[in-house]
């Protein structure tokens, strides 16, 4: 079965097209990386695919639930991280947990239940009680990752999960990702960040300019460009045809320093 | 979701709008915050409360000013037309200085991204509106209430 679908999705806003026919799929149990400069659509596409913008044209489904046609059903299915933060300074975490909870309406018991695991194993029990505006970028991310984690759901979107993070929180949080697919789940998430790509992401799509212009594993995006050995970093910037313009740049910027 | 879970849930957004409103507007609590979080807090708490100690006092006055103009400047007209004159004034006046006194807490409600976070939860659109208008009616339901019971009553 397949966790997301993307068919031929277009949304522009103005003269700007920020998603130009993209097609692609997440397969179930598979770690999907979209992974594009900044402004490329990535997270364009992903509001449509969280029914939170409306496509111009195309579409997209969620275990064959059309986003534009019900996004509660899809926002019930899905673990939701956005890029900014989207969390209620003013509560604590617990206080913001019960507030979610209440909202999925999810069992009391068996939700508290789970939000004890995760602070638990996320060591994050000193921070539970404590203003969410006092927490560090990372703890304010673990916070987004337990509320969305909080309702079990089958399927992860994470957008930029990983900006502004420590070494040792963002391994947490691939780790986190890596259980959550060993237990039988999915995730689609956005990235600049190409070593985390190439280590966690069982696929990718390169998105530039609205455009997807390449697709597939590591090897397939190698023979794609024709680069036996290349690095994603390197496949990246061939299949955005941006190698020569960052190579002008990197001479330039030598030649000032040097002088 | 019954009304009594939605008027619950708006007023956790009304006290986030308000906590966003405080901040903004006193830019130097933001990197303030982390040191004494319970100090503003009650900091937000007390100018709330200031706020409506005020609004309740400059609603009062301009009531008695509204009623004694209302009742004794014979030369504007019959009392019925100086009741509608005072009724109208009263309304303006109240709601300007209501807008104003809660000037923080209103630049917070349009400035505040406090929506976003039910935006991504699963609440239909009709729902999130209910939200965003039951919230605005938290804010404002105080001064509201008194507005509009105060004349009458006098």
């Amino acid at each position: 079965m397949v966790a997301v679908s993307v068919e031929k999705l277009v949304k522009s806003f103005g003269t700007l097209v920020a998603v130009n026919d993209v097609t692609f799929e997440v397969r179930e149990g598979e770690i999907y990386g979209l992974l594009g400069p900044n402004g490329a659509g990535k997270t364009t596409t992903i509001k449509c695919i969280m029914g939170l913008l409306d496509p111009d044209r195309g579409s997209t489904y969620i275990y064959e639930v059309n986003s534009l046609e019900n996004p509660i059903e899809i926002k019930k299915h899905v673990g939701y991280v956005p890029e900014e933060h989207q969390l209620y300074e003013s509560l604590t975490p617990r206080e913001l947990f019960e507030f979610i909870a209440s909202i999925r309406q999810l069992p009391k018991d068996r939700t508290n239940k789970r939000i004890g695991e995760m602070v638990k194993a996320l060591d994050f029990e000193k921070y539970y009680d404590s203003m969410i505006v006092t927490l560090s970028q990372g703890n304010k991310q673990k916070t987004m990752l337990i509320s969305a984690l909080l309702h079990a759901p089958k399927l992860l979107i994470l957008d930029e999960p990983f900006s502004g993070l420590d070494v040792r929180t963002a391994k947490i949080i691939k780790d986190i990702i890596k259980i959550h697919v060993e237990n039988g789940g999915s995730v689609l998430l956005s990235t600049h960040v190409m070593e985390v790509a190439q280590g966690l992401c069982d696929r990718v799509g390169i998105i530039d300019d609205g455009v997807l212009v390449g697709e597939g594993t590591l090897s397939e995006l190698r023979s794609q460009a024709k680069e036996e050995s290349a690095t994603l970093e390197k496949l990246f910037l061939r299949l955005t045809e941006q190698e020569e313009e960052v190579q002008v740049g990197v001479d330039a910027l030598r030649e000032a320093l040097s002088g | 979701m019954n009304f009594r879970e939605r008027w619950r849930i708006a007023g956790i957004i009304a006290i986030q709008m308000r906590f966003d409103g405080f901040l903004k507007n006193n830019p130097g609590n933001v990197a303030r915050i982390k040191e004494n979080p319970q100090k503003i807090s009650k900091s937000i708490k007390s100018a709330s409360k200031v706020n409506s100690l005020l609004s309740t006092f400059m609603i009062v006055m301009l009531a008695v000013l509204t009623i004694g103009v209302t009742g004794f400047d014979t030369p504007i007209g019959e009392l019925n037309v100086r009741l509608a004159i005072g009724f109208s004034f009263f309304m303006v006046l109240a709601f300007v200085l209501i807008f104003f006194l809660n000037l923080t807490t209103t630049t917070g409600f349009f400035t505040s991204g406090a929506m976003k976070l039910p935006s991504i939860l699963p609440l239909s659109r009709k729902e999130l509106e209910s939200l965003a208008v039951l919230a605005f009616t938290r804010v404002f339901i105080a001064p509201a209430i008194l507005t509009a019971t105060l004349f009458p009553i006098a």
